[in-house]
């Protein structure tokens, strides 16, 4: 772990830094009249504090260095969910829910799960139309129209 | 007699069909994520919120409780019969409830966790209904600096109670203050950290955060290593325990809920720390210390109680002070406010029908969950041959749409899939997420607290030590933060529950 703590200890001292800056961009103020400014400071600072204390923990830290994937780590399969959540979010206003929907949850049973083919498919419609028809229909919220919306 | 007349409140609140259709649905979701390994209530209550916006604050509340303690329930069958937990807080019976289902006896483990359940659980609406109105009253006194002190000590205890590094834990709780402080500053009318995006205005939604967080990181941390489920055994017969049994869980189980009910009063005493507790003390006062690990009924009552009075203990601190104590807790606190219901000691006072409401519903639901888990087992058992590969891909489509249809914005999409990278990242690095939502949903309130706090003080910071409550808690909270820098920190008690 002691790798990942001085790794993730840096990035959130970076991190404290910027929300610092940040913070004393925006009106900061006085302890007696505190601005916008002065409570996301705060936070910055704190998280400030705590990311050194994480890094002198890493420093005397003996625990062995874990490795960051497990065995055999699907990490395909992650890196194929993280870009298809990315894919439907860009595609949805453009092609519509259903058939964003329809070729997210097919391309996820297929890729990242592997379900046949045949249940893949009958998968996606299921839960495509049926999430649409509950949520326009008996929810009465609306859902992004697009092509197949406008067939039907 | 105001009391009884609360209670009769209450129970005609619950016995609207709506609200006994939605107290029913809660604990039959609640059975069947609790059931289902890799799918727990944190994630399903976070994908429910968007759906509460369109139905009554008392109806939703009422479901996302049952939700809650209905989870409790299922979980352990998953344990006794997989040896897998169904739920976080479930692990400590495996031990002896799966040694159980070996031998044969899986019946008896699943009938006295769900009556052990379901005597802890009404032990502890009953507490709740006796505790949380006199708390509350005694809350009402509290102004900012008590209020600023009381959630210090709780962001504190979430961290100390937690099996990682207390320090990663306060970093994520700042991180989680942050992230609330992002969008338009109320109190001043100016946009902070908003970088010309107008859906940062409002801020970080809570439902993108939360589903990212929970419901994404859950799934992908599952793709990484594929649950496989086989169940030991399928046909379960024989759920009465019998007198012996009963004769030897009777004593666990009345230990248990006490145990658990304490524990889950202070913040970061999830379940599974409950649990844990309660298993320790059963195989200490154990006159056969031995048999523990080997199928003891009594590692199976103890624990299982411990957690269902834990969960019921839980809403004491979120009702009366507005404090929530773990994760899903936060999310809960959550639901209220999109419900428009700020949690706190006002709440019991202006919405007597929704606290009552909720309480009766607890006895209700502990009732329909008796049935539901002895009778209808086999239903359930059923449910675990349902593979992870089937159940992962609708559960991240529903991640999407709950996080999408809360405000029907894309951006909140792109929020939730950085939300999930960075559950994904969290857990690997070993930092919890609760603390994080907790400053997260807690973050307005702290600042208000904060800052009114030293607008009464002129700019100093001794307020917090000059007045007697608010200083208690500012020691009890500065002792909890030092005592780990001593190697003190509890190690028995494990992680508060993330899912």
């Amino acid at each position: 772990m002691k790798k990942y703590d001085f790794l993730s200890g840096l990035f959130l001292l970076a991190l404290s830094i910027a929300i610092c800056i940040g913070s004393s961009k925006l009106n900061v103020g006085t302890l007696t009249a505190p601005g916008s400014g002065f409570f996301p400071l705060m936070t910055g600072i704190g998280l400030g504090v705590f990311s050194i204390l994480i890094l002198i923990e890493a420093r005397k830290s003996k625990k062995e260095d874990v490795r960051f994937w497990a065995p055999n780590a699907n990490k395909k399969e992650i890196y194929l969910t993280f870009g298809l959540i990315l894919v439907y979010a860009l595609l949805l206003e453009r092609l519509g829910f259903t058939a964003t929907s329809l070729i997210f949850f097919f391309l996820i049973s297929r890729l990242v799960f592997y379900l046949k083919w045949t249940t893949s498919i009958l998968f996606a419609l299921v839960a495509s139309f049926g999430t649409y028809f509950v949520f326009t229909i008996l929810l009465h919220a609306p859902l992004p129209q697009g092509l197949l919306e406008r067939v039907f | 007699m105001d009391f009884w007349s609360n209670i009769t409140m209450g129970f005609s609140v619950v016995s609207e069909p709506m609200n006994l259709l939605f107290c029913f649905i809660g604990v039959l979701l609640g059975t069947l994520i609790g059931v289902l390994p890799g799918l727990g209530p944190g994630p399903t209550i976070s994908l429910l919120l968007p759906l509460t916006y369109h139905l009554n604050p008392i109806s939703s509340i009422i479901m996302i409780a049952g939700i809650y303690y209905g989870a409790k329930y299922g979980g352990s069958t998953t344990s006794i019969l997989l040896n897998i937990p169904g739920e976080v807080d479930s692990v400590v019976t495996c031990l002896d409830g799966y040694q159980m289902a070996r031998q044969g006896r899986a019946g008896p483990a699943l009938g006295i966790s769900a009556f052990g359940s379901f005597i802890a659980g009404t032990f502890a609406t009953l507490a709740l209904m006796l505790v949380a109105p006199p708390l509350a009253r005694f809350a009402l006194r509290f102004g900012p600096p008590e209020i600023f002190s009381l959630m210090v000590l709780a962001l504190v205890l979430i961290t100390f109670i937690s099996s990682g590094s207390q320090v990663k834990g306060l970093a994520m709780g700042c991180l989680g203050l942050f992230l609330g402080s992002i969008g338009l500053d109320i109190f001043n009318n100016v946009e902070r950290f908003v970088f010309g995006y107008n859906f940062l205005y409002e801020g970080l939604g809570i439902v993108p955060v939360i589903v990212g967080l929970f419901g994404v990181g859950e799934v992908i941390s599952n793709i990484e290593v594929q649950i496989r489920t086989s169940v030991f055994q399928k046909h379960v017969s024989n759920l009465l325990p019998t007198l012996k049994d009963w004769k030897d869980s009777i004593w666990p189980i009345i230990r248990g809920t006490l145990i658990g009910f304490f524990i889950g009063l202070i913040p970061g005493g999830g379940g599974i720390a409950s649990t844990f507790a309660s298993y320790t003390i059963e195989k200490k006062v154990s006159k056969h210390p031995e048999r523990f690990g080997k199928g003891a009924i009594e590692g199976v009552a103890g624990p299982e109680a411990a957690n269902n009075a834990c969960s019921g203990a839980n809403f004491i601190p979120l009702m009366t002070l507005g404090i929530p104590t773990n994760g899903i807790m936060a999310i809960i606190f959550a639901s209220l406010l999109i419900n428009g219901l700020q949690p706190g000691p006002m709440l019991i006072k202006n919405q007597p029908n929704l606290f009552w409401g909720v309480i009766a519903s607890m006895y209700i639901g502990n009732g329909m969950l008796l049935i539901l888990n002895l009778p209808l087992i086999g239903i359930w058992v059923r449910f675990l041959t349902v593979p992870y590969s089937v159940l992962a891909p609708l559960i991240l489509f529903f991640c999407i749409l709950g996080a999408y249809t809360m405000k029907n914005a894309v951006a909140d999409l792109i929020i939730m899939l950085i939300f999930g990278i960075l559950g994904f990242l969290m857990r690997k690095f070993r930092y919890e997420g609760a603390p994080l939502i907790m400053g997260f949903v807690i973050s307005e309130l702290f600042e208000g607290a904060f800052i009114q706090s030293l607008l009464m003080s002129e700019g100093s910071f001794t307020i917090f030590f000059k007045r007697p409550i608010s200083c208690t808690l500012m020691i009890v909270a500065l002792i909890l933060f030092i005592l780990p820098f001593f190697g003190k920190k509890p190690t028995a008690l494990g992680s508060s529950d993330q899912d």
